[in-house]
């Protein structure tokens, strides 16, 4: 379909991002969210990071489950990842993706942060339950990823290259996401 | 914007060494009975600040001669990868990839073992394009933004370069760029249903939903090309996919055939398609 569409002598699409050679729908509905997730809250308007931050956090999160990342790397961009998507974006998005997992919070202070900064975390959930805060770069890779045993601890960003982060925390059932912006003093300072 | 092309752009590499050496964020791989029709996406992609090169495949399968073909292409890109001051953030395929007799292979997919889940039709391999943008560590996650245009003949090439440089250069205007159209399985409804309150309405965006329910193929079908016609900028497929190439539930939703009916040229949506 993707080819017809993109081909169609009148009319159309102008991108197309589809399965090769099929999806599943568990994985499909996570790959939409992630996308619109980038594109509403993060205002990314450019088909290529958009598509590819859905697709980098879908296999970052699910590195042992062939059935939901298997889908996410066949995930295939029929189209120009530099184009720019002509979708008007709002103001009014922000609020309401806030409140996406009420039964946990994520917080990291200095944010930005130079060589160290504190995670905090707040879980609805019974204790006991597996918790876990995972962090990618920008790309999507991810850079760590531990158990949650406290309340908060402190995490050293002082070998991170300098860029924005995602942070990721999984309790029970919840999960939250934070961005967590590294710079370097000293980098700054030179 | 009429986008002027240089004659001499200097965007085709045309030697061995500035494959193995060079610079670009948006990088073309191209068969190369498309070249001709890529000028303007250059050129697009300068004006809009990119350094961009293009390179054909006949040259990089002459320049890394080892393995199949799709080993050559992944070839470059690892040289590319690791050498070129920028390397890329794009890398745009040109030409579309058969793995069968029926059409040209002008960019060729990488084959894999399928996944552990069921694919339909008991397919037992995959291609997938992600296997030439995973050049850093052992993992699958993509280390630059990849796409392609699959196309066949030049006269496609050309058309849909046409398509891109007329999106980009329109202005961002109407109230298409503020609907977004659904089309939904019975099974699959409640995704749309969950996307559109989560995203699309907090938006303030028009939502067009077709939805297997609204009636018979016939009705399905026309309400899905009006969708298109009436101009919408995203559209979400919560479907299924079928061959011939088709989105359906228990009923028919919409058909490549229908693709003839399409008048949008003036509003063309992303389409995120599930099938």
């Amino acid at each position: 379909m993707s080819e017809y569409l993109l081909e169609a002598p009148n009319g159309g699409s102008i991108a197309n991002v589809a399965y090769c050679p099929c999806g599943v729908t568990t994985t499909s509905q996570l790959l939409y969210k992630e996308f619109l997730n980038t594109m509403f809250k993060d205002s990314e308007h450019c088909l290529g990071r958009a598509f590819f931050a859905a697709k980098c956090s879908v296999i970052a999160g699910n590195p042992t489950n062939d059935t939901i990342y298997g889908p996410a790397v066949l995930w295939t961009l029929f189209g120009d990842p530099a184009l720019r998507i002509k979708h008007h974006v709002g103001s009014g998005i922000e609020e309401n993706l806030k409140p996406q997992s009420p039964g946990c919070r994520l917080s990291a202070v200095p944010n930005p942060c130079d060589a160290t900064v504190r995670l905090s975390f707040s879980s609805s959930q019974q204790a006991g339950n597996c918790s876990r805060v995972a962090i990618y770069n920008a790309c999507g890779r991810l850079i760590d990823s531990r158990a949650v045993r406290a309340s908060s601890f402190d995490l050293r960003t002082s070998s991170f290259p300098a860029g924005v982060y995602l942070l990721r925390l999984q309790a029970g059932t919840h999960t939250t996401t934070n961005k967590l912006v590294v710079h370097h003093q000293a980098a700054l300072a030179r | 914007m009429a986008l002027v092309v240089p004659l001499a752009a200097g965007y085709l590499i045309t030697t061995p060494e500035s494959l193995q050496t060079n610079g670009a964020d948006y990088l073309v791989i191209t068969h190369p009975d498309f070249t001709s029709a890529l000028y303007p996406l250059c050129a697009l992609r300068e004006s809009l600040g990119h350094d961009v090169k293009m390179a054909e495949v006949n040259l990089i399968y002459s320049t890394f001669p080892t393995g199949a073909r799709t080993d050559r292409i992944r070839a470059f890109m690892e040289q590319v990868y690791a050498h070129w001051n920028p390397r890329p953030e794009f890398v745009l395929l040109v030409g579309d990839a058969c793995r069968d007799s029926t059409h040209d292979d002008f960019v060729p997919v990488k084959l894999f073992p399928k996944f552990s889940y069921d694919y339909a039709d008991g397919l037992t391999e995959h291609g997938a394009d992600n296997w030439y943008a995973t050049l850093s560590g052992a993992d699958s996650i993509p280390d630059v933004f990849i796409g392609r245009l699959p196309v066949n003949t030049l006269g496609d090439a050309e058309s849909l370069v046409t398509k891109i440089v007329g999106y980009e250069t329109s202005p961002d205007t109407g109230l298409w760029t503020h609907t977004t159209m659904f089309v939904s399985s019975d099974d699959r409804a409640p995704d749309g249903v969950e996307l559109e309150s989560l995203y699309f309405k907090p938006n303030g965006d028009s939502c067009y939903v077709v939805e297997e329910s609204d009636g018979s193929s016939a009705f399905l079908r026309h309400k899905t090309v009006a969708g298109f016609n009436q101009g919408v900028s995203l559209v979400c497929h919560s479907a299924h996919g079928s061959q011939p190439p088709s989105w359906v539930g228990s009923k028919t939703l919409f058909s490549y055939t229908d693709v003839d009916s399409l008048t949008n040229s003036g509003a063309l949506p992303v389409v995120l398609d599930r099938g």
